[in-house]
């Protein structure tokens, strides 16, 4: 099958990968934001989350050439829209596996004594071995489903492209990003 | 009025002789003296407590106890606060925190002293200054217009943050930014969901060449901000006295603030040793850390100690080599302590036991060759009017400090020394929540009040504990309820103090 990697492609990957990256910085600004104009002022509470905009979007460019590349070495023999969803959907469980995992750090207090403790992993290495299995173990099960069921196929694409329509949202506040480090850094050197 | 001398000042007084007459004469002419170079090297997170030059178990300090042998050595020296922002702000402003007001890094410091402070007293003086620690960094950015060089945290750093050299003019919102973004490795989570994965891979493969060197990784701040203590005391020998102007070095690095990543000679060092220190009440600010967890903890800092021993050496080794270390007088002493007891870690809570307050002072007068120990409960904020007495200049009333024996005669070992925290309470109203310390004599009384915060667990919202150092220096008998009288008495100090600072 002929394949068509092209710009368009690359927007709804680049749509599709901000979606994760910029609900998580969106979560963790709006988490950080009263203690970080505690820490100096609102001003630069805005300023920080603007620079952390600034990096969500360059984040979710890279990441979307990435995805461009493994589809691009997807079996060719694979409808163009199964690679799309197998891609789509392996990217959305390696996303959601470091949300849970960072959201396991940065909301559980369970073993907060143990963080202060030089050396002492807040898990242990089998622990993370079994979640490794765990989400390859997803990995491989969804990829079966797509390949063999047309109807899993067309509900995750769909899916997906729902998504994607919220990413626009975030690119608009990424371009408000731009902005206020442009104008703090102008500010600077007057 | 002319005040008489009886009999209790004239014993205080002579008490001091034989250490004033052990330093070299020059040392004790207050006036004309010239304006030497000098030297502050704060050492973070430093407790007193932990160095075997203060009679720890531990051989943590060999080369600081030989060095000590042509040095001032304080016994009972204080931190302003317990920890960076409070402690470093007295140091350099010479007042408690009730009146700099940096309780913490989200406050501001009290206009006046971003003139009136170390850098700004010196005008005279080529003044350079550097801190590993971003929270000292930004104390010196407020008193920047007196500093001549401050040098960026990250030019001593081993790691490398893009984005705070790309936007360089906007350094403190983006070099934090950068923080938050990618750094996973101090607590496991970041801003960003893969970046920051790759760039902790980056940074651990970065240091893992190092691994040889430092089996528990480089020494840092925060995550992924390593730096090597070798090479900060190396740059610091190569700028120390190449100018004809006198010079005034401020530098505070980071070891042995944790992470506590010794280098390997040090690594194990104390392993099974059989050290057993007391084991402790548990305090109402407890994190729960267990007396296993404590002892394990303070093991590495112990080795991490043994590590900046090794480099202070180094670092004399280096300036006598040069021929520059008898053009210096060298303070030595830290920002606030570090305490593994009680439940509480390293330095998260206002507890105000001695591991946590007391750090080390040592001066090095250009051309001593005896040791003085001074056993008179001293503080921080003494630093910068000792300075200014050794240089000859006047000493502004406002400093709550006062010169340092042996350099001031008059010095009175029962003067009320004071170690504060209220960053739980609003700027310029009366303290609601907050910790306070006060040492007289032998004797400190640690007085908590509030229920926001820390203070939460507090029962009836206030705590009252008494100590008798002298008799007790392990801090494990509470007298609070033995001696109501003395409780009384010093509560009244406090209170009155309070009162006297605006915050009572």
């Amino acid at each position: 099958m002929k394949s068509r990697l092209d710009l368009k492609s690359f927007f709804r990957l680049f749509l599709l990968a901000a979606f994760p990256i910029h609900l998580w910085s969106l979560l963790m600004i709006f988490r950080d934001v009263e203690f970080l104009s505690e820490r100096t002022n609102m001003w630069d509470a805005v300023g920080i989350s603007g620079y952390t905009l600034l990096i969500a979007l360059i984040e979710s460019l890279l990441a979307a050439l990435i995805l461009l590349g493994v589809i691009s070495i997807l079996p060719g023999k694979w409808a163009e829209g199964q690679r799309f969803s197998i891609i789509s959907s392996l990217y959305m469980i390696l996303a959601g596996a470091s949300i849970v995992d960072m959201a396991f750090h940065a909301f559980s207090k369970a073993r907060i004594s143990q963080q202060y403790l030089h050396g002492l992993e807040t898990y242990p290495s089998l622990t993370y071995g079994l979640i490794a299995g765990a989400v390859l173990l997803f990995c491989v099960l969804v990829t079966g489903l797509i390949l063999r069921s047309k109807k899993v196929e067309n509900l995750l694409t769909e899916f997906y492209d729902r998504i994607m329509l919220l990413s626009y949202l975030y690119l608009a506040l990424d371009m408000v990003g731009i902005a206020l480090v442009i104008v703090r850094n102008i500010n600077a050197q007057l | 009025m002319e005040k008489k001398i009886n009999r209790k000042d004239f014993l205080k007084l002579a008490s001091l002789l034989p250490t004033a007459l052990a330093l070299p004469p020059s040392l004790l002419q207050s006036t004309d003296p010239g304006y030497p170079n000098i030297i502050v090297l704060v050492f973070d997170a430093w407790s007193a407590v932990n160095n075997s030059l203060y009679d720890y178990p531990r051989q943590t300090t060999p080369n600081l106890d030989r060095l000590a042998e042509k040095a001032v050595v304080y016994y009972n020296h204080h931190a302003g606060g317990y920890f960076t922002t409070p402690g470093t702000a007295s140091l350099l402003t010479g007042v408690l925190p009730w009146r700099h007001q940096l309780y913490s890094q989200n406050f501001k410091l009290q206009s006046k002293f971003k003139s009136d402070n170390l850098f700004g007293l010196f005008p005279e003086y080529f003044r350079l200054a550097y801190s590993h620690n971003a929270l000292a960094q930004e104390i010196f950015l407020e008193m920047a217009n007196d500093l001549d060089i401050l040098k960026p945290r990250e030019d001593l750093y081993y790691t490398f943050d893009p984005v705070a050299k790309l936007f360089r003019f906007d350094y403190d919102a983006s070099s934090v930014s950068w923080i938050r973004t990618m750094e996973t490795i101090e607590d496991g989570y970041a801003n960003s969901i893969f970046l920051s994965r790759l760039w902790s891979t980056i940074s651990r493969m970065r240091e893992a060449r190092l691994k040889e060197k430092y089996p528990l990784g480089l020494p840092k701040f925060g995550g992924t901000n390593s730096f090597l203590l070798e090479d900060s005391i190396d740059w610091l020998v190569e700028n120390s006295g190449a100018l004809d102007v006198p010079s005034l070095t401020y530098y505070h690095l980071l070891p042995p603030h944790k992470p506590y990543n010794t280098r390997r000679e040090f690594h194990n060092r104390f392993l099974d040793d059989n050290f057993y220190p007391p084991q402790k009440p548990e305090h109402f600010m407890t994190y729960g850390i267990s007396y296993q967890e404590h002892l394990e903890a303070r093991r590495l800092y112990d080795e991490y100690v043994l590590f900046v021993d090794a480099e202070i050496k180094r670092l004399f080794d280096l300036l006598s080599s040069k021929g520059t270390l008898d053009k210096f007088w060298i303070i030595l002493t830290s920002d606030h302590g570090e305490l593994f007891e009680r439940g509480i870690h390293a330095h998260g809570k206002p507890s105000m036991h001695r591991p946590l307050v007391n750090i080390p002072l040592l001066i090095f007068p250009p051309g001593q060759e005896h040791r003085i120990d001074v056993h008179q409960p001293t503080s921080s904020i003494d630093i910068l009017p000792t300075l200014l007495s050794i240089t000859g200049k006047k000493i502004p009333s406002w400093l709550e400090g006062i010169p340092l024996p042996p350099f001031n005669p008059a010095y009175q070992g029962d003067r009320e020394i004071y170690v504060v925290d209220g960053q739980y309470s609003d700027i310029g109203q009366p303290y609601s929540n907050a910790s306070i310390m006060l040492r007289q004599a032998e004797y400190k009384l640690i007085y908590h009040f509030g229920k926001k915060e820390d203070y939460a667990a507090l029962p009836d919202q206030e705590s009252v504990e008494l100590f008798d150092l002298d008799a007790d220096p392990e801090e494990m008998n509470n007298l609070a309820d033995k001696q109501p009288e003395l409780v009384k008495r010093m509560m009244q100090k406090i209170l009155v103090k309070l009162k006297s600072e605006g915050v009572g």
